[in-house]
């Protein structure tokens, strides 16, 4: 558990610092993926929708503290949609990949547009627009990411859960 | 009742109303919740710095090997460009010289002189796709606040700080569209507007310009530059020019499309300016 709490901190503060950095440079279509969010929804499809809401609210509020807008709003998006990924994929076989890019997608659309409404309250709206021009290719690009994210992460689990069934064997 | 307190809904929610509570006050008031920001930024920033540096000198060293034709090519265009512009620079510092005699003697009043200008280094960028806002290296240690300016030199206006935390601030630049700057179309018979950013042109680098006087002939080409109401920008910074002008369904409806002077993508460098006056600058009453 410890080590499992210290793996997310690094690798949170670690994503942030190149989400904030050299990603700028790697933008296709206007478009630089979230890894955030990426590593919300494989968090939750892997480990259940509780440990995707805990990991999707405290990503979520270093999100927040890094943007400098207002606190809360990436930490309530980051909560619910490690829930929703979660819970949808719930009685889905997880270590299949088609399975994995659907959430991942679907998921990323989902978030986006909530973000884009949530920050446009009281001007105009383009939700369509919005979508197309930025949500959409964005999923893509998370979906893309997805890949190699969840082919580490599955590594890492299953290695910890080894060390789990090892701890209670002795 | 410790059942339903442990309950997993229940843990759901309390945590959404506390969220809620923590957005409600953070939109409020800013500068309560500035300390927040602060666990993050502040041993975020060397990490930033270096990384950006890094990336910087990567990207450099990477292109030393394949621009060594061209930079060959370029440096002979470039010997003759310096020729040239030595020449012109000459006449420029007598020109400059005798500008300066008349201004001294009109007493005209320098419009950036209460002003103090710091320097500063972008060292990250928002971390999202909605927004244009990027992060510098100095913060209210430096003696940056809210609301500060922000510029390239004197002649592009970059936008200006929307959060300042001890070591690192937050810029919102000009094409965002929650940045509002009054403007003015500096030609015989310009009037005043707004620069705004727009969520379709910013992709491109461009902003729009709203709420063009009826009587104002706006073409392309024309240079809009800040015209010191509002109270955050000085006055007479170039903003860009205009290239396009848009016309919805009735005259009443139409606005410009500007291209700032300033590639927002190409920024390393900005200028942040800091009234050391104390006077507000012109125009501000008019808040």
């Amino acid at each position: 558990m410890k080590i499992r709490v210290i793996i997310y901190t690094v690798s949170i503060f670690i994503i942030l610092l190149f989400q904030t950095t050299w990603l700028e440079h790697i933008r296709i279509m206007g478009v630089k993926p979230n890894l955030i969010l990426v590593l919300v929804i494989l968090s939750a499809l892997i480990n259940g929708y509780t440990e995707g809401a805990v990991v999707g609210a405290f990503s979520g509020l270093a999100l927040d503290l890094v943007s400098g807008r207002t606190i809360g709003l990436y930490a309530l998006l980051g909560l619910y949609a490690g829930l929703l990924a979660g819970y949808a994929s719930r009685k889905l076989y997880k270590e299949n990949y088609l399975v994995m890019l659907f959430f991942v997608f679907f998921t990323s659309v989902l978030y986006e547009s909530a973000v884009y409404l949530l920050t446009s309250i009281g001007s105009e709206i383009h939700l369509l627009q919005a979508i197309a021009l930025k949500a959409f290719p964005e999923a893509v690009y998370n979906s893309a990411v997805a890949l190699i994210f969840y082919f580490i992460m599955i590594r890492i689990n299953r290695r910890l859960q080894g060390e789990i069934k090892l701890a209670r064997k002795y | 009742m410790l059942r339903i307190i442990r309950s997993k809904p229940f843990i759901i929610i309390a945590v959404t109303v506390l969220l809620l509570v923590l957005l409600g006050i953070s939109g409020m008031n800013n500068s309560r919740l500035t300390w927040l920001n602060n666990i993050v930024s502040v041993p975020m920033k060397p990490l930033q710095s270096a990384v950006t540096s890094i990336g910087q000198s990567l990207k450099s060293g990477l292109s030393y090997f394949g621009d060594m034709d061209e930079v060959k090519t370029e440096n002979e265009v470039l010997k003759t460009r310096v020729a040239e512009l030595e020449k012109a620079n000459r006449e420029l510092v007598l020109l400059e010289e005798k500008n300066n005699e008349l201004r001294e003697a009109l007493n005209l009043k320098d419009e950036f002189g209460d002003y103090s200008i710091i320097g500063a280094n972008i060292i990250a960028v928002e971390p999202g796709n909605w927004f244009n806002v990027f992060t510098i290296d100095i913060g209210t240690r430096e003696g940056i606040e809210v609301d500060y300016p922000v510029v390239t030199g004197m002649k592009g206006l970059v936008g200006k700080i929307l959060t300042a935390d001890y070591t690192s601030s937050k810029v919102l630049t000009i094409i965002d569209e929650d940045s509002a700057a009054a403007a003015f179309i500096s030609k015989s018979g310009g009037g005043h507007a707004v620069v705004r950013g727009d969520i379709n042109l910013k992709e491109l680098g461009f902003c729009r310009l709203d709420f063009i006087p009826l009587d104002v002939d706006v073409e392309v080409g024309d240079n809009i530059e800040t015209s010191g109401l509002g109270g955050i920008f000085p006055k007479g910074i170039t903003i860009g020019k205009v290239i396009e002008v848009r016309k919805s369904s009735s005259e009443l409806n139409r606005y410009a499309v500007i291209e700032p002077t300033l590639d927002f993508k190409q920024l390393e460098e900005v200028y942040v300016l800091k009234n050391i006056s104390g006077n507000e600058p012109a125009g501000s009453v008019l808040k």
